[in-house]
């Protein structure tokens, strides 16, 4: 019997060895950005529909809080000229929380700043340097305390005062990255950690196990603004969110000077920030989304001061070719950057 | 030592043809392990696509040499892109979309690492070779 048990142990060895997951990969544009997806699952079709599942949520949400769509909750606000505008219960608390992330950073990042977005038109085909009258007359409309909110019953209203308009472009990516964890989720019975690598532009989800990799984790590298194919720093991770804003993503030049997209809603231009990039990891990738253009809009001092404060995790790239991860990384951290000329460390 | 082993096998009351069964299954799970193990390191390929199609899949060596022209309709504008090939190496080389965010992306050389130009929609991804060396994602 025992000689039976042994070959059986054997043989579950070698065919344990032998199992494999199967994986859906995809990959479309949604919300300005190139999306790209790889689900692993125990079977193809239910990597697939995890996969599908995803693709049309993120697809769904870009409709939601899209400003350019007519019949979005975030247009019909914008449109409404400071009157109460009732919206869905999701797109309500999704607003309740960037206007608590504005007030966490004294306005560093910060929702009503469309107004300026479309001056600059940064990336688009209207880009260029605004007119001084033009800049300081849409600054009198940024501030997240003209988003006014009331519940009444089971009704949810937003207006907005002083002619601010709402753009959720700055979180959009890290919300469509938490539905998408959400969703996986369900799908899953709430009981098991999808196994999944979410790019969505800039942000990352990295969730469950790596099945690619002994270790389980996922490698996330944290690019090069000045060649942003390339790797600075790897990160090894698991069950969290990478959120990168830097410098390099959307700008134009002009006179030799870099108009970048990542606004200062205090004077309105381009922050001046002694930082090429940061990088924020954190399980909530739309908190992330929101911290990583916050803390650049800071700059390193006050941006190291806030981390330290509030506990976050964060990789700043500085002007003068530093990586700096906050203390809590430095375990997960490799540094890959010494040939492109960056120094490790503080 | 010998006489151990026999001692072993007498006790557990194996004979020969089981030993070929345990011998056999442990080939098999050496040769399938080194199977995956070279499947990993795979020689680096490029792939290219546009709006989620793979238009291109090459296997990338040193002596690779070859350029793509490709166009993209930007909100009516028509956006082309040269993409060059030039041994383990592909980049960008030119674009007529506003950004350029795609040439500012630089020289792709190792598996992981991706160049987006979002007005015509085209990725350049380089995928394969030392999967445990190369990065998963890009932030």
């Amino acid at each position: 019997m025992k000689k039976y048990l042994t070959c059986a142990g054997l043989l579950c060895l070698f065919l344990s060895g032998c199992s494999q997951q199967s994986v859906a990969t995809s990959e479309f544009y949604a919300m300005n950005t190139v999306m790209s997806t790889q689900v692993y699952a125990d079977s193809q079709s239910e990597a697939d529909a995890l996969s599908a599942a995803i693709e049309v949520g993120i697809n769904t949400l870009e409709q939601t809080i899209s400003r350019t769509r007519s019949d979005s909750d975030i247009t019909a606000i914008n449109q409404a000229q400071g009157a109460w505008v009732e919206v869905s219960e999701s797109t309500y608390a999704v607003i309740l929380q960037t206007k608590s992330y504005a007030a966490l950073t004294d306005g560093a990042f910060d929702p009503t700043v469309a107004t300026l977005t479309d001056l600059w038109g940064i990336g688009t085909e209207a880009e260029g340097i605004p007119a001084a009258e033009d800049l300081q007359a849409a600054l009198e409309t940024v501030g997240y305390w003209n988003i006014k909110t009331k519940q009444e019953g089971e009704s949810y209203f937003v207006c907005l005062e002083n002619g601010a308009k709402l753009d959720l472009g700055g979180i959009g990516k890290g919300l469509a990255a938490n539905q998408s964890l959400t969703t996986a989720q369900a799908l899953l019975d709430d009981q098991t950690t999808p196994d999944m690598l979410l790019m969505l532009g800039g942000n990352i989800v990295v969730s469950g196990t790596n099945p690619n990799r002994e270790s389980g984790l996922w490698t996330v590298g944290i690019a090069d603004p000045n060649s942003p194919a390339t790797a600075i720093l790897t990160l090894s991770l698991t069950d969290t969110t990478v959120v990168t804003s830097g410098d390099y993503e959307r700008y134009f030049e002009q006179d030799g000077v870099r108009y970048h997209h990542l606004l200062d809603p205090t004077t309105g231009y381009p922050a001046q920030s002694d930082l090429q990039s940061v990088t924020v990891v954190h399980a909530d990738s739309m908190f992330a989304d929101a911290m990583s253009t916050a803390l650049y809009v800071m700059g390193l001092e006050q941006a190291q001061a806030f981390c330290m404060e509030q506990g976050l995790q964060a990789v700043f790239v500085t002007d003068d070719m530093q990586v700096l991860p906050t203390a809590s990384l430095y375990d997960c951290a490799t540094f890959v950057g010494e040939d492109a000329g960056y120094t490790y460390g503080g | 030592m010998v006489d151990n082993v026999r001692a072993f096998w007498r006790k557990y009351g194996f004979r020969w043809g089981d030993m070929a069964i345990i011998v056999l299954v442990i080939g098999l799970a050496i040769g399938s392990a080194l199977f995956f193990w070279q499947s990993k390191t795979d020689a680096l390929s490029c792939q290219i696509s546009q709006d989620g199609q793979v238009l291109y899949d090459i296997t990338l060596d040193a002596s690779s040499q070859q350029t793509i022209t490709l166009s993209g309709d930007y909100d009516g504008y028509l956006v082309e892109n040269t993409i060059q090939i030039d041994g383990e190496s592909v980049y960008f080389a030119h674009a007529t979309c506003p950004d350029q965010v795609c040439v500012h992306a630089g020289v792709l050389t190792r598996g992981g690492q991706i160049a987006v130009c979002l007005p015509s929609r085209i990725s350049v991804k380089l995928v394969g070779s030392d999967v445990e060396n190369q990065v998963d994602a890009m932030a």
